[in-house]
């Protein structure tokens, strides 16, 4: 579904990204790990087209992204929620939904508000339907930031950043039902960058693990966590 | 309809209070002297110019300060034409909105990248150049000499030209009212607000702030078109920065971000500039000091400060019934 060849991106002198290869199957979870400053938004946003990478390419679904402006991305399937929560604080929690429908989604409004209604309940969140979206917690942008993607049929893979900072046990427990749910009824492929293991756990059958920038592993959770490398790279960072 | 459409400023209540202030305006010839009237025609045209405005920089957040001369750029536009062409009127009001959206396209899109304070400045150097070309080129626009325009209905009489002018900017507002309801009022609000997370979620940004840019100029165009032939002389003075800073009293008096507000700002802000013009320069002073207090006292504008009064006034009578 989603795989990368050789991505590589630099700022400067500094090496955000090497040549990084990832290849995703159709209806995976991956989890996409890494200390902070691993590069793990970096990456995000080279998929997405918030960057242009200084090399390496880009494919989903047999296609090439490369060169492509982030809008043309979204309509091609790809979506992303932001690390830290970025909402339309001027419109209310429906038309948060509603506007992603409005961007790139299909059929009727009516369908749209009914699946934006369906979404609201699954959530929780129906009582706030009508509120300015910044009157939520911050759990609860990062939910709604989440319900977003599935207003689009053509969610095909969806990118979430840190979807779980700062949210309480139980809208946690509400978003992971919510991603099993797509991936299994409708096969969404999602990348989940995460720091928190529990979650990660639940959610991935594979993670990639990204150090300084660099792929340094891929295996099952429990696998990577007892590479000497990758206790390396979180303890050196978080002792130095 | 859903309620979740109906809250923060783009529901039907700005729609009633707009058709309430065009009913009141459609009565007012009733009362008043010719005067007052052409002072209120004119209002009209800068109520089409502050809605405008209000798109560009309200909703979708392009802090533009040409608004002023996409009107000019209309004027002139049917001025020349009908000048030099003898084209005849239609036409040349029609090529107006048609040369004042091109060119604002165009200007949209060379302002794309900027950011707020860096749009403000290139729109605000686009109206001067605007002004100065058209001072300096006087053989083919006769400068500040001013351009004769033949008027609209071939006479003067102003009762005609008010109700003109006023289906205009009823007009106006209706179009803009329509689109910000629209899924386009969405992309717009969202633009101003994240332009990035727009983008990410498939919004196509560049097409929809060329298309603000667009659309209010070609309104702007057409009321400068006819302003130009209800005048019958135009300058490059309606290009001037002045009148820009007008509109945006127009709008902050009328409250800005709020829908009807334009409508009530333009209409007040010119009467009472009318009746300060006998204090020549000083009624500049005194109208900034006027905006200063409505800004440090009530920011929710004029329009907001009404319906308050009128909600407090009928909490009372209501009270009245209740004991009763
Ligand atoms: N636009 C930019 N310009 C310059 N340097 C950048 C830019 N974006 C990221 N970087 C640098 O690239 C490196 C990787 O940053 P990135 O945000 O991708 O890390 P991350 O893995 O998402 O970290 P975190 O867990 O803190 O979110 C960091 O050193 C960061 O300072
Ligand atoms: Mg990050």
């Amino acid at each position: 579904m989603l795989e990368t060849i050789g991505l590589t991106k630099r700022f400067g002198g500094l090496f955000a990204n090497t040549d990084i290869n990832l290849s995703i199957a159709e209806g995976e979870i991956r989890g996409l790990i890494g200390p902070n400053g691993a590069g793990k938004t970096t990456f995000i946003n080279l998929l997405t087209g918030v960057e242009e990478p200084s090399s390496g390419d880009i494919w989903l679904a047999g296609k090439t992204l490369l060169g492509q402006v982030p809008y043309t991305r979204a309509r091609r399937g790809l979506l992303r929620t932001f690390q830290v929560p970025k909402l339309f604080r001027n419109m209310t929690v429906l038309e948060n939904l509603l506007i992603q429908h409005f961007a790139c989604g299909q059929g009727t409004q009516r369908d749209a508000r009914l699946r934006a209604d369906g979404l609201l309940e699954m959530a929780g969140l129906t009582r706030l339907r009508d509120s300015p979206a910044s009157h939520l917690s911050g759990g609860q942008q990062a939910l709604l930031q989440l319900l977003g993607g599935f207003m689009v049929e053509r969610l095909r893979c969806y990118l979430l950043d840190e979807p779980f900072a700062g949210v309480n046990p139980i809208v946690k427990d509400t978003m992971v039902e919510l991603i099993h749910q797509y991936n299994r009824s409708r096969g969404i492929t999602f990348l989940i960058v995460s720091h928190e293991m529990s979650v990660i756990r639940q959610l991935c059958s594979r993670v990639t693990v990204l150090a300084e920038g660099k792929v340094l592993i891929e295996g099952a959770l429990d696998e990577v966590t007892a590479n000497a490398q990758v206790i390396d790279a979180y303890l050196g960072k978080t002792w130095s | 309809m859903s309620r979740g459409l109906t809250r923060r400023g783009c529901g039907l209540r700005p729609l009633l209070i707009s058709g309430l202030l065009i009913g009141v305006a459609a009565l007012v010839p009733l009362r008043v002297n010719d005067y007052l009237l052409q002072v209120l025609t004119i209002s009209f045209y800068y109520v089409v110019l502050a809605v405008s405005w209000n798109l560009l920089a309200g909703y979708t957040g392009q802090f533009s300060l040409a608004q002023q001369a996409f009107a000019t750029i209309g004027a002139y536009t049917t001025g020349m034409l009908g000048h030099y062409y003898h084209v005849p009127i239609a036409v040349g009001i029609v090529a107006a909105g048609l040369v004042s959206g091109l060119v604002g396209a165009i200007l949209g899109v060379m302002v794309l990248r900027l950011r707020a304070i860096y749009l403000a400045i290139a729109t605000w150097a686009f109206a001067e150049t605007l002004r100065i070309t058209l001072t300096a080129a006087y053989e083919f626009t006769r400068g500040d000499l001013g351009l004769s325009v033949p008027t609209l209905l071939g006479n003067l009489d102003p009762l005609p030209y008010y109700y003109i002018f006023l289906a205009m900017a009823a007009a106006s507002t209706l179009i803009v009212y329509l689109v910000v309801r629209s899924p386009i009022g969405f992309f717009l609000r969202a633009i101003k607000d994240d332009e990035l997370r727009a983008a990410s979620m498939g919004i196509n940004t560049t097409f929809w702030k060329v298309f603000a840019f667009a659309l209010t100029s070609v309104l702007s165009g057409l009321a400068g078109a006819f302003y130009a032939h209800y005048v019958a002389v135009i300058s490059p003075q309606i290009a001037d920065f002045t009148e820009m800073a007008k509109i945006i009293v127009m709008v902050i008096v009328g409250g800005i971000g709020t829908f009807a507000g334009p409508l009530a700002g333009a209409p007040v802000v010119q009467v009472v500039s009318s009746f300060l013009h006998q204090y020549g320069q000083w009624s500049n002073v005194i109208f900034a000091v006027l905006v200063i207090v409505l800004m440090r006292t009530y920011r929710d504008g004029g329009i907001a400060l009404l319906l308050h009064a009128f909600r407090l006034l009928w909490a009372r009578v209501a009270d009245g019934r209740g004991q009763a």
